[in-house]
């Protein structure tokens, strides 16, 4: 529904291919991923095996009492690494899943990819790109935020002015793109403070969705770029992209895997 | 010479080196004063016309900022890298686009010069120098390229001469540069060139492509060179034919360390940007000195300059004390800064809010340097060679003795000079020697004896943070060893396993938490870097990076440290090591 060039592409598990994932990754740089939990929820969470693709996330998940959060917990995380593993050319126990003094997630040692990771419900959304900085965020499209008084505190006065122009039954609607595409914008950047919501806000959908100070004068440039999408004819998913313009091509030198085999000599 | 008339020699050194840094604050003036010609507004507006001010230009000229790129026995003031990053910082304070445009660029070039150059070249290229000449250099590309790093140069020999042909797609400089040292493919391998430029004379041939935009450093003049079977007379070659590759690793110590020093005076421009924002909010503002996350990200952001600053005084003052072990120090800031930098000015935005995107009024020139940042670390690319050298210095670990009896003595407390922020006592910078790999690792050897001193120091309050920081940094050493052991006992012939990636980046955190524990153990007796609070505050944060669970926030340090940083700012002096006086 949300116009975009770039869609969202789900896996439906550990066996399914990640071959249109690498394929986007190598052609536009991003990519969006989405799973149902259950999808990648392993049947043993006492595998030796799972340990080792967890690597130090496994530690955590020991302390965490049996929840479906525990369940979101290791299926994003599996779901996340073993993206990460597949454009990288190398496998999820290989890559080191670590966390910026803020919490923001990110493979240690790895800049050639930066990651970003949400859920909500059963639905689980991985966010790639081989740029500068990626951050996603997915919400239920029809959660309940207008008439709570949530506007208030999440839009600009420009944002609060654009939605009263939106018909009343596509409102709620607009209201959750704005709330992701906030999210998903904190999450690129933040290292675990967040953005003032109503300090930036975001143009309307039907054009190309640009970042914009409280008066609706541009925020960012060019640089970033926003997406939002609807997936499952449920859930809200937003995207937000830096790109530094370095021009980099790492398919210049013969296509993926982006991850050069290391040398013993340098 | 006798020992005090070197000591005093020293001393007089690090004089000049100050007295230069306060008469180019001086000169500059207030950055914030809006009446000032080289002003913050006047760098927007020089930005946003993509061009470099010309009156900060006039002011480069009358100052000889080039004297500082020549070394001194060819008439310049290059004796020290750590101080050429100081006397930089105060450039890229206010512009990064001049700090390469008018700095950087030119040194890059005329550094390949002075590692292996004839004397007839170096000669040549002092004169150009000293004479306010511009240089830029076309470096070999690495593995991972971009468009920035990209270099498919052919010099084919045609008797005594060569023929250069190809094109360089982005150069800053090109078209100004009265010099360019040129890497390129020759029948004996990689070589590099000395050839004059577009600016001279004889250079006056050469094809330039149209201006390239980028986001950052707008007022750079980026554009492309055309080469088409460019003749270069013979004596134009810089080292050995062939001898190319090893010649940009010489220079690698030399260029890495230092260049990202300099880009400190880009991130303490934009914490004092953010100071005065929050200053100027009431308290019951979430972006005032009264909300404890603004305080914090305040804190932090001054935590990371040190840590910055520590590891680029150890990376730069290893190419004159360690030049075994200077490629693999050059390597880890040029890995690490980048990142902590840029994550600053994450934090920072946060602070700022809808201000953190404001192109003009006060604090205008915090998007500026937000975008002018990314470009110094040119992205990941420019890191890739970085990984390379540390990932060698990962499976040599080994091998290398793990206790280091020189690093030992310095974290006794025994003179080091490698930890010292105004020692001038330094011997000339030296190249690497390729017949002498590194034989220890002094910066991960001093690491389990300073920890072990930290805990027989009295520091008072402080004297917990400390032992606990300095105890995960060494449990981190301790497993970083065991996996640097299972990475080269790999079968022969199979490649390394991408598990050094995530190593690379512990071990040069484990660097940068040596480097502040020497910069810590090795403190004057008076003044700010005496004060346990800062090392406690910075090796916290490096092992929090390293273990997030295993740390926890100490209030106290923080309120020390913002104390500190409210203090430089009342008395207009920069966040680093050195609380340099500022232009005002």
């Amino acid at each position: 529904m949300y116009t975009s060039e770039m869609r969202p592409l789900r896996q439906r598990g550990p066996r399914h291919s990640w071959q249109p994932v690498r394929r986007a990754v190598a052609a536009r740089g991003t990519c969006v991923v989405y799973a149902d939990v259950d999808d990648w929820l392993p049947p043993d969470l006492d595998a030796v095996r799972l340990a080792a693709d967890l690597g130090p996330d496994h530690g955590r998940l020991e302390r965490m009492p049996v929840s479906r959060n525990r369940d979101r917990f290791v299926a994003s995380r599996l779901l996340l690494k073993s993206a990460a593993s597949a454009v990288l050319g190398t496998l999820p126990r290989e890559l080191e899943l670590a966390y910026k003094p803020g919490g923001r997630p990110y493979l240690r040692g790895i800049d050639q990819l930066d990651v970003s990771l949400s859920h909500t419900d059963g639905l689980l959304v991985v966010g790639l790109t081989r740029f500068g900085r990626i951050g996603v965020d997915t919400e239920q499209a029809d959660r309940r935020m207008l008439e709570l008084g949530t506007e208030l505190r999440v839009c600009t006065p420009h944002e609060l002015e654009a939605l009263e122009r939106v018909p009343l039954r596509r409102r709620n609607r607009e209201l959750v793109r704005l709330w992701t595409l906030k999210e998903a914008y904190s999450k690129a950047i933040g290292q675990g403070l967040r953005f003032r919501f109503t300090e930036f806000g975001f143009g309307p959908r039907d054009e190309r969705v640009r970042m914009l100070r409280p008066d609706g004068t541009p925020g960012t440039g060019q640089e970033w770029s926003f997406h939002s999408w609807l997936v499952e004819d449920a859930y809200t998913v937003s995207a937000a992209v830096y790109d530094p313009g370095f021009g980099d091509r790492p398919d210049s030198g013969g296509g993926l895997p982006l991850l050069p085999v290391l040398s013993d000599r340098s | 010479m006798g020992a005090n008339a070197a000591a005093n020699a020293v001393d007089s050194s690090e004089a000049a080196v100050q007295e230069r840094i306060a008469r180019l604050e001086h000169d500059f003036g207030d950055l914030d004063d809006p009446g000032n010609p080289l002003g913050a507004q006047q760098f927007l507006a020089a930005d946003a016309q993509q061009r470099l001010l010309p009156a900060a230009e006039r002011l480069l000229d009358a100052f000889g900022l080039n004297a500082e790129f020549v070394p001194r026995e060819l008439g310049g003031r290059l004796d020290r890298l750590d101080a050429l990053g100081r006397v930089l910082r105060a450039v890229f304070r206010r512009d990064a686009a001049l700090g390469l445009g008018y700095g950087l660029t030119s040194y890059l070039a005329a550094v390949v010069v002075w590692a292996h150059g004839t004397p007839g070249q170096q000669r040549e290229t002092a004169e150009l120098l000293l004479a306010g000449g511009r240089m830029a250099c076309v470096y070999p590309e690495p593995p991972q390229g971009n468009d920035f790093l990209r270099n498919r140069l052919t010099a084919v020999p045609d008797g005594d001469v060569h023929l250069l042909s190809g094109s360089k797609e982005a150069l800053n400089n090109a078209a100004r540069a009265g010099a360019l040292v040129v890497f390129a493919e020759t029948p004996d391998g990689l070589s590099a060139f000395l050839a004059p430029g577009p600016a001279h004379p004889d250079g006056r041939g050469l094809g330039l492509l149209p201006r390239r935009r980028t986001v950052g450093v707008r007022g750079c003049t980026i554009q492309g060179l055309v080469f088409d079977g460019h003749r270069l007379d013979a004596g134009r070659l810089i080292g050995p034919a062939g001898g190319g590759a090893r010649l940009a690793e010489h220079v690698f110590p030399l260029t890495r360390g230092v260049g990202l020093s300099m880009a400190l005076g880009c991130a303490d421009t934009a914490l004092r940007t953010t100071i005065a924002f929050a200053r100027s909010h009431r308290s019951r503002s979430p972006a005032s000195l009264h909300s404890a996350r603004t305080r914090t990200a305040l804190v932090n952001a001054f935590a990371d300059l040190l840590v910055c600053d520590c590891l680029s005084l150890v990376a730069t003052r290893a190419a004159h004390l360690l030049p075994r072990e200077s490629r693999t120090l050059g390597a880890v800031a040029k890995y690490l800064l980048p990142t902590v930098l840029n994550e600053t000015m994450d934090d920072l935005s946060i602070v700022l809010g809808a201000e953190a995107y404001a192109t003009s009024g006060s604090y205008g020139i915090f998007q500026k340097t937000a975008r002018d940042l990314p470009m110094i670390g040119l992205g990941s690319a420019g890191a890739s060679a970085s990984r390379a050298v540390i990932v060698a210095q990962l499976l040599r670990l080994p091998a290398l003795a793990s206790h280091d009896a020189g690093a030992e003595r310095g974290a006794r407390g025994e003179h080091n000079p490698l930890f010292r922020p105004f020692d001038a006592g330094l011997p000339p910078g030296r190249l690497p020697d390729d017949t002498l790999a590194a034989d220890r690792d002094s910066l991960l050897g001093s690491l389990e004896e300073s920890a072990r001193r930290l805990d027989g120091e009295a520091a008072g309050e402080f004297r917990g943070p400390l032992t606990e920081a300095g105890a995960v940094l060494v449990e981190q050493l301790r497993a970083l060893r065991e996996s640097c052991a299972d990475l080269a006992a790999r079968p022969a012939g199979r490649p390394v396993s991408p598990r050094a990636y995530a190593l690379a980046d512990r071990y040069a955190l484990l660097v940068a938490g040596a480097a502040c524990l020497g910069v810590w153990l090795h403190r004057p007796p008076g003044g700010f870097l005496a004060d346990p609070a800062w090392a406690a505050t910075v090796l916290t944060r490096i092992a929090g990076r390293l273990d997030k669970s295993a740390v926890r926030s100490h209030p106290s340090g923080a309120d020390r440290l913002l104390a500190e940083l409210l203090h430089r700012f009342d008395d207009a002096r920069s966040y680093d090591l050195y609380a340099t006086a500022i232009g005002r």
